[in-house]
C-alpha cells in the first residue's frame, strides 16, 4: 500500500556517511552523470533508510551512568548534557569514560506520522 | 544475438507482445522490451494503445492499457483539453466494454490504473470522478463529464448517490469502481503533497473523491455479505483494503480532520468485518494499522465497539487459541490487535479500575506466558514485552508526577507488572542445546534479543517507586534453587540479577541480598558441578561475578574462590574469553586489595603459559589484570620485581621467536611454548600453509602485545592526584632497579625490531608500548627517556611498513614533551623534524601516502604550536619553503584527511603572531637576539606565504573543495581575516585571479562576499557566508541539499 511519503529527519546527512554521500552526489552532478532531482531523491531515500535501519536493524545496546547537568525540551528536541559519564557496552566488552556528553534526541516517529 | 528490428505493421507488434509474455531467455525479453518501449514512446504511441485495446487477446489488451499509462506519464502535456476529454471518454468506453465482454480482472485492473493516472494529470477535467464513473457504468455508456456536472444536482447527484448507483449495478462493475478508487488514492498518495505541481490533484482528490464513502458503505453493508456468491465476499475484502488506503492517505493529509470525520462513518462496519472469517484478515490489519498509527481516527463509540469485541466471547476463543500455542498468522494478528489497542489507550486504561479494563490488562499480562520459546516459537512474546516496557515507563511517569488521585489503580497496575516479570523469568530460560541448534540463525538472534528486551523491562521495573522486591526475590530464588542444580532456571535468575546490576552493584545497602547470591553454595557449585553445568549457565554465572565486581571490593573474602573458578575456566574454549574478561574486571576493581596475591597470580599464569596456551585475547586480558594489581603495589622495588617476573614470560616469547626466525631452533608443534605462535586450541590442527617464519612473527607479536597490556596495566591510577608542576615521568626518582627493568624491556623491543623490521604488527605493537608511557606523570618501567624514544623513531625509514602509523605515535610523543626541559625537548625535536621531512621528501607526490602525509603535517602543526623556534630558528630557508609548499599542495589536493590537517597547520601558523610567540619563546632559554631572529623569520614566512595560502583557500571555497570540506577550510580563512593586516588585499587578489575556478559569480558578488567576510571578523556566521559563496560558485544545481 502506498501513501504519501512522510518526511524524515535530515540530521544524519551531517554524519560521516551522509557527508560522503553528498560529496559523491556533487561529484556525479559535476560530471553530468546525474541531475539534482535524482540527487534529492537519493538523499530522501538516505534519510529514510538511515532512520529505518537504525530503528529496525540496529540492536546494539549500551548502558551509561553519569550526572545530568542540563536538560531542555525545545521544538520537539530533547537535549541532555551529562557529566562524568561511564558507558558500558554490550557483554561488558568495553567501558568508555567521558567528562561530558551531549545527547540530542528527536521523536523517533517519522515527522509525517505526527498529527 | 541479432537485434530485433522495429515492427513494420500491427500484426508484428502483436506478435512481439505475445513473445514478451512467453518464456524466453532474459536477453531476448530485454530486447523485446526495448523495441516495445521505443514504440510506446513514439508519436504513434497513442494510436497504437487504442489499437491494442481493441484486440481480443488479454495480453495485448493489458499492454495497450500499460501503453496508455506510459503515454500519460510522459506526454500528457502534449494533449489538448479536447484530446484529453476524448481520451477519458475512450478509457471509460473501453472499461464498459471489457466489463461486458468478460475480460480478465488483470486487464480491467490495468485500465482502472490508467484512469487513475488520467486523474493525476487532468484532475480539472474529471470532477467527481468516482460518481462519474459509477454513473457511466450504471448507464453502460461513457457520458461526458459535463453532462453529469451540468445536470441539476437534484436530477443526478442527489437522486443517484454512489450508494444507490452501486446498489443498482452488477457486482463486477462495483468491483471495478472499487479498484479504481483504490488505485486513485494510492497513486495520488505517491505524488509529493508539498509540490505545487500536484497541489490541485490532492485538493480535488478529497473534494471529488468523497463519493468513495457511500460506495464503500454499500460494499461493506450486511446485504452484500449475505449474497450466496463468492463475489460478494471478494468485493468486501477489496473494499476493506480500499478503505485502508483512504484512511492511510487521510492520515497524511494536512486537512485530515475533515477527512477523518467522513471516513469515520465506515469504522463500525469495518470493525464488524473482523467477526467475519472471510474478511477477518483484511479488517484486522486495518484496525491494527489505524490503532498503531492514527488512533485519533476512532471516536468513543468505535473504541467502545473494539473494547466490547476484545471482551466478548469471540475474543475469548481467539485468545485461548493463542494461549494454547496457535501462532498462525490469524492468531498472532489477534494478539497484535490487543497490543495495538492497549498501546493506543495505555494512559487511559492504566488508571481504569473497572472490571473490563482489568480483565484486559490481565489478558495482556497473560500473553507473556503463551507456550513456546520466544521468537522462534512464541511470536507474540517480544511485542508484548515491548508494550509492557511502555506500560512501566508510563506507570513510572504517572507516579513521579504524583498522579495518584485514585490510587486504587496503583496496586492493580503493580500486580500486573509483577505477573509479567514472573512470566518473563519463565520465558527467558534457554531451550535445550539440540532445540536451539535446530533453529535458524534469525530465530536464535531473535531469542537473544527477546532476552535483552526482558533485561530492559526488568531495569525499568526496578526503577518503579512501588513495592516490587525484584532483587530479594531473584537473590532468594537463586539461593533456593542452587541445590537442585536446575541450571536453566538458575541461569534465568542469574540473567535477571545481571540486568539489575547497573542499579544495584555499587550500592552497599543491597549487600544483605547479594550475600545470598555469592554464597559458598554458589562457589562450590561452580567448582564441583562444573562438568554437569550447562556452558550457557556457566557463562552467565561468570558474567554475574563481573557485573557485581563492586560487591567483591566490599567483600574481599569471596574473591579467592571467585578467582580460582575463573582461572580454572581459562582453558575452556567456550569460556576462556569471558573468564579472562571477568578476571581483568575483578583485578581492576579490587587491585588495591589483591596486591598481596601477586605471586599466586603469577604462579597461576606460569602454569597456563607453560602447559596449555590459551587464546591470545584472553591471555592479554589476564596479563592486563595481573599488571593492574602490580601497578597498585606501593613499594617501588616490589612492584618492579613483580613486573620483571611477569615480563619474563613475554621476553621468552620474543627470544624464542627470534631463535625460530634465525633458524637457531627447530619448530616443534607439540611444544606448548611453540604452539603459542599458532594461536589455536590445544586440540586443533595447525594450518598447513603456516611457515616457521609465520609462527615466529606470530609468537613475537603475541609477546609484544603481552608487554603492551602490561604497560597499560601498570599505568598510574586514573583517579590519582596529578601534580601539574611536577617534573615529567622520566625525570622523577628512578631508583636502582628501574633502569635495569627498562633496559630489559628495551632490549626485548630492540630484538623484535631488528629481527622483524618489515612486519607491521611488530612495529605497531612497539609504537603502542611506547605510547602507553607518554601519558604518565610518574617514573615507571614504560616511561622511557625522550632520547630513547627518539632513537626508535629515527631508526625507521620510509620503507618501514605503515610508517604513517609510526608518525602518529611521534605526534603523541611530541605532545607528551609538554613539561620536558628545553634541552631534552630541543634535542628530540631537532632530530625528529628532519626525520619527518625525509619521510615526506621520499614520497613521489604529496598525497602518495595519505596517512604519512596527514600525520607529517599534524606533526609540523604541533611543532609550530609548541616550538616555532625549532622550525624558524634552526632550519634553513629551503626547509621552511618545503614544509609550507607541501602543505599548500595538500590543501589544494583531493584527500580530505591530509587537507584537514593542512587547514589546521595554516590556522596555527596564521595565529602564531597573535598568540604572542615571544612570550612562548621567553620560556625557552633563547637569547634575545635569537628570539628576534625567530620573530623575523615568522613574519617573513607570513609575508611570503600569505598571498599563496589566501589563493589556495579562496580557490577551494570558490568551488574546488568538496561540500564536506568547506567548514574545515573556514577555520584558516577566519584566522586570516582576524590576524593578518594584509588579508583584504591577499583575498581580493585571489578572488580576481584569472584562474579563479568559477565563472558563475560576478565581480560584484565576489566583492560582496569579501565585504561580508571582512565585516564578520571571524565570527561563526562566516561559515554560512562561505557556504553560500561556495554554492554560488558551483551553481544552482548544487542547491539540492540544505
Amino acid at each position: 500500500m502506498a501513501a504519501n511519503q512522510p518526511s524524515f529527519y535530515e540530521l544524519y546527512r551531517r554524519s560521516s556517511i551522509g557527508q560522503a554521500l553528498l560529496d559523491t552526489l556533487d561529484g556525479m552532478i559535476q560530471q553530468q552523470n546525474m541531475d539534482p532531482q535524482l540527487a534529492m531523491k537519493i538523499l530522501a531515500n538516505f534519510d529514510r533508510a538511515v532512520a529505518e535501519t537504525l530503528n529496525d536493524k540496529v540492536k546494539a545496546r549500551l548502558q551509561f551512568k553519569g550526572s545530568l547537568d542540563t536538560y531542555r525540551f525545545c521544538d520537539e528536541v530533547w537535549t541532555f548534557v551529562v557529566k562524568n559519564v561511564t558507558f558500558k557496552m554490550e557483554n561488558g566488552q568495553q567501558t568508555v569514560i567521558a567528562d561530558k556528553v551531549k545527547i540530542l534526541s528527536c521523536n523517533a516517529k517519522k515527522a509525517g506520522d505526527e498529527k | 544475438m541479432d537485434a530485433i528490428p522495429l515492427p513494420s505493421n500491427f500484426a508484428e507488434v502483436e506478435r512481439l507482445i505475445q513473445a514478451l509474455y512467453q518464456p524466453a531467455p532474459p536477453q531476448t525479453i530485454a530486447q523485446i522490451q526495448e523495441v516495445l518501449q521505443t514504440l510506446q514512446k513514439s508519436a504513434g504511441g497513442w494510436q497504437l494503445a487504442q489499437s491494442l485495446l481493441s484486440s481480443k487477446d488479454e495480453n495485448i489488451k493489458f499492454f495497450g492499457a500499460l501503453t496508455l499509462i506510459v503515454k500519460l506519464n510522459t506526454e500528457s502535456s502534449a494533449l489538448s483539453q479536447d484530446d484529453a476529454k476524448q481520451l477519458l471518454q475512450s478509457l471509460i468506453g473501453w472499461l464498459i466494454q471489457f466489463l461486458e465482454d468478460g475480460s480478465s480482472a488483470l486487464v480491467v485492473r490495468k485500465l482502472c490504473a490508467a484512469l487513475a493516472t488520467f486523474f493525476i494529470h487532468f484532475p480539472h477535467l474529471w470532477s467527481r470522478c468516482i460518481l462519474h464513473l459509477l454513473y457511466c457504468l450504471h448507464g453502460s455508456r461513457a457520458i461526458p463529464v459535463e453532462d453529469v456536472d451540468e445536470k441539476p444536482r437534484t436530477e443526478v447527484i442527489e437522486q443517484h448517490t454512489s450508494y444507490e448507483l452501486a446498489s443498482e449495478m452488477p457486482l463486477t462493475r462495483v468491483q471495478a469502481v472499487i479498484w479504481f478508487a483504490a488505485n486513485l488514492v494510492e497513486d495520488v498518495g505517491k505524488t509529493d503533497m508539498n509540490s505545487t505541481k500536484y497541489a490541485d490533484v490532492h485538493r480535488r482528490l478529497w473534494h471529488d473523491g468523497q463519493d468513495v464513502i457511500p460506495l464503500l458503505a454499500f460494499a461493506l453493508s450486511p446485504a452484500l455479505s449475505r449474497l450466496p456468491s463468492e463475489k460478494g465476499k471478494t468485493v468486501q475484502q477489496e473494499s476493506v483494503a480500499c478503505a485502508q488506503s483512504w484512511i492511510a492517505y487521510a492520515q497524511r493529509t494536512p486537512a485530515s480532520a475533515n477527512i477523518d470525520k467522513s471516513l469515520r462513518s465506515l469504522s463500525i462496519p469495518l470493525i464488524n468485518c473482523v467477526y467475519d472469517s472471510d474478511l477477518y484478515d483484511a479488517a484486522i490489519e486495518l484496525l491494527i494499522d489505524s490503532l498503531n498509527n492514527n488512533s485519533e481516527f476512532f471516536e468513543e463509540a468505535q473504541l467502545e465497539a473494539i473494547s466490547a469485541m476484545l471482551d466478548g466471547e469471540w475474543a475469548q476463543k481467539r485468545y485461548q487459541m493463542l494461549m494454547q500455542g496457535d501462532f498462525e498468522r490469524d492468531s498472532v494478528q489477534f494478539g497484535s490487535l490487543m497490543l495495538a489497542y492497549g498501546d493506543a489507550l495505555l494512559t487511559r486504561l492504566m488508571v481504569a479500575i473497572d472490571d473490563r479494563s482489568q480483565r484486559f490488562w490481565a489478558a495482556l499480562a497473560g500473553l507473556t506466558s503463551a507456550p513456546g520459546f520466544p521468537a522462534g516459537e512464541d511470536k507474540i512474546f517480544t511485542p508484548t514485552v515491548e508494550l509492557w516496557a511502555t506500560f512501566v515507563e508510563t506507570f513510572n511517569d504517572k507516579l513521579v508526577e504524583g498522579d495518584q488521585d485514585n490510587d486504587l489503580w496503583v496496586p492493580m497496575a503493580t500486580g500486573h507488572v509483577t505477573q509479567v516479570v514472573s512470566n518473563c523469568w519463565q520465558k527467558l530460560q534457554w531451550p535445550p542445546a539440540d532445540v536451539f541448534d535446530s533453529w535458524e540463525n534469525d530465530e536464535r538472534s531473535a531469542f537473544k534479543e527477546a532476552r535483552k528486551d526482558v533485561a530492559d523491562l526488568l531495569q525499568a521495573v526496578y526503577a518503579l517507586p512501588v513495592d516490587i522486591p525484584l532483587l530479594s526475590t531473584f537473590a532468594n530464588s537463586f539461593l533456593q534453587r542452587l541445590p537442585s542444580c536446575s541450571w536453566a532456571e538458575l541461569e534465568a535468575t542469574a540473567f535477571c540479577l545481571n540486568a539489575l546490576s547497573i542499579s544495584v552493584a555499587q550500592d552497599e545497602q543491597h549487600d544483605d541480598k547479594l550475600i545470598m547470591v555469592f554464597s559458598p553454595l554458589f562457589f562450590n557449585a561452580m567448582k564441583e558441578q562444573a562438568g554437569a553445568m550447562q556452558p550457557r549457565a556457566r557463562q552467565t554465572f561468570m558474567a554475574l561475578i563481573e557485573r557485581y565486581s563492586d560487591y567483591f571490593v566490599r567483600h574481599p573474602e569471596v574473591l579467592p574462590p571467585a578467582l580460582n573458578i575463573l582461572f580454572d575456566s581459562l582453558s575452556d574454549p567456550a569460556l576462556g574469553k569471558g573468564s579472562a574478561q571477568t578476571i581483568a574486571s575483578l583485578c581492576s576493581s579490587c587491585r588495591s586489595i589483591l596486591t598481596g596475591e601477586v605471586p599466586a597470580f603469577i604462579a597461576q599464569y606460569s602454569t597456563i603459559y607453560s602447559s596449555h596456551p590459551i587464546d591470545s585475547v584472553a591471555e592479554e586480558r589476564v596479563i592486563n589484570g595481573i599488571a593492574l594489581i602490580i601497578g597498585a603495589i606501593a613499594d617501588n622495588e616490589v612492584r618492579l620485581g613483580a613486573l620483571s617476573q611477569l615480563f619474563a614470560f613475554a621476553r621468552m616469547d620474543i627470544e624464542r621467536s627470534v631463535q625460530l626466525a634465525r633458524g637457531m631452533l627447530p619448530v616443534n608443534m607439540q611444544d606448548p611454548l611453540h604452539r603459542r605462535g599458532l594461536n589455536i586450541g590445544w586440540a586443533q590442527k595447525p594450518p598447513e600453509q603456516m611457515t616457521v617464519a609465520d609462527i615466529a612473527v606470530e609468537l613475537c607479536v603475541r609477546g609484544l602485545r603481552c608487554v603492551l597490556f602490561m604497560a597499560r596495566g601498570v599505568q598510574s591510577f586514573d583517579d590519582g592526584p596529578v601534580d601539574l608542576d611536577a617534573a615529567p615521568g622520566w625525570q622523577g626518582p628512578r631508583g636502582n632497579q628501574l633502569p635495569v627493568v627498562q633496559d630489559d624491556i628495551l632490549s626485548a623491543l630492540n630484538q623484535a625490531l631488528v629481527t622483524f623490521p618489515n612486519d607491521y604488527e611488530v612495529i605497531k605493537a612497539i609504537c603502542e608500548i611506547f605510547k602507553a608511557g607518554f601519558a604518565e606523570w610518574e617514573p615507571g618501567p614504560f616511561v622511557f627517556p625522550p632520547e630513547t624514544v627518539t632513537n626508535f623513531f629515527t631508526s625507521l625509514s620510509s620503507t618501514t611498513p605503515q610508517i604513517g602509523t609510526v608518525l602518529k605515535t611521534a605526534c603523541s610523543f611530541l605532545s607528551s614533551l609538554r613539561n620536558a626541559p628545553e634541552a631534552q625537548e630541543t634535542a628530540s625535536l631537532t632530530r625528529l623534524l628532519p626525520w619527518v621531512l625525509t619521510l615526506l621528501q621520499a614520497m613521489p607526490d604529496p598525497e602518495g601516502d595519505i596517512e604519512l602525509s596527514q600525520n607529517a603535517i599534524d606533526f609540523v602543526q604541533r611543532l609550530i604550536n609548541r616550538r616555532p623556534d625549532i622550525i624558524f630558528g634552526r632550519q634553513p630557508q629551503t626547509v621552511i619553503e618545503f614544509i609550507f609548499m607541501h602543505s599548500l599542495r595538500v590543501l589544494e589536493g583531493s584527500n580530505p584527511l591530509p587537507k584537514a590537517a593542512a587547514a589546521d597547520l595554516w590556522s596555527t601558523f596564521i595565529t602564531l603572531r597573535s598568540n604572542d610567540p615571544l612570550a612562548r619563546l621567553q620560556k625557552q632559554t633563547l637569547s634575545e637576539e635569537n628570539q628576534a631572529a625567530v620573530w623575523d623569520a615568522i613574519s617573513a614566512a607570513m609575508e611570503h606565504f600569505g598571498p599563496l595560502v589566501s589563493r589556495s583557500l579562496i580557490f577551494q571555497v570558490g568551488g574546488n573543495a568538496a561540500r564536506s570540506e568547506v567548514d574545515k577550510l573556514c577555520d584558516p580563512l577566519k584566522k586570516l581575516v582576524v590576524n593578518q593586516k594584509h588579508a583584504q588585499a591577499w583575498l581580493e587578489q585571489a578572488l580576481f585571479d584569472d584562474n579563479f575556478p568559477s565563472t558563475k559569480v560576478s565581480a560584484e558578488e565576489k566583492r560582496a562576499f569579501l565585504r561580508k567576510l571582512l565585516n564578520l571578523r571571524g565570527a561563526r556566521n562566516t561559515n554560512q557566508v562561505v557556504k553560500e559563496f561556495w554554492l554560488a560558485c558551483r551553481g544552482s544545481q548544487f542547491a539540492y541539499a540544505s
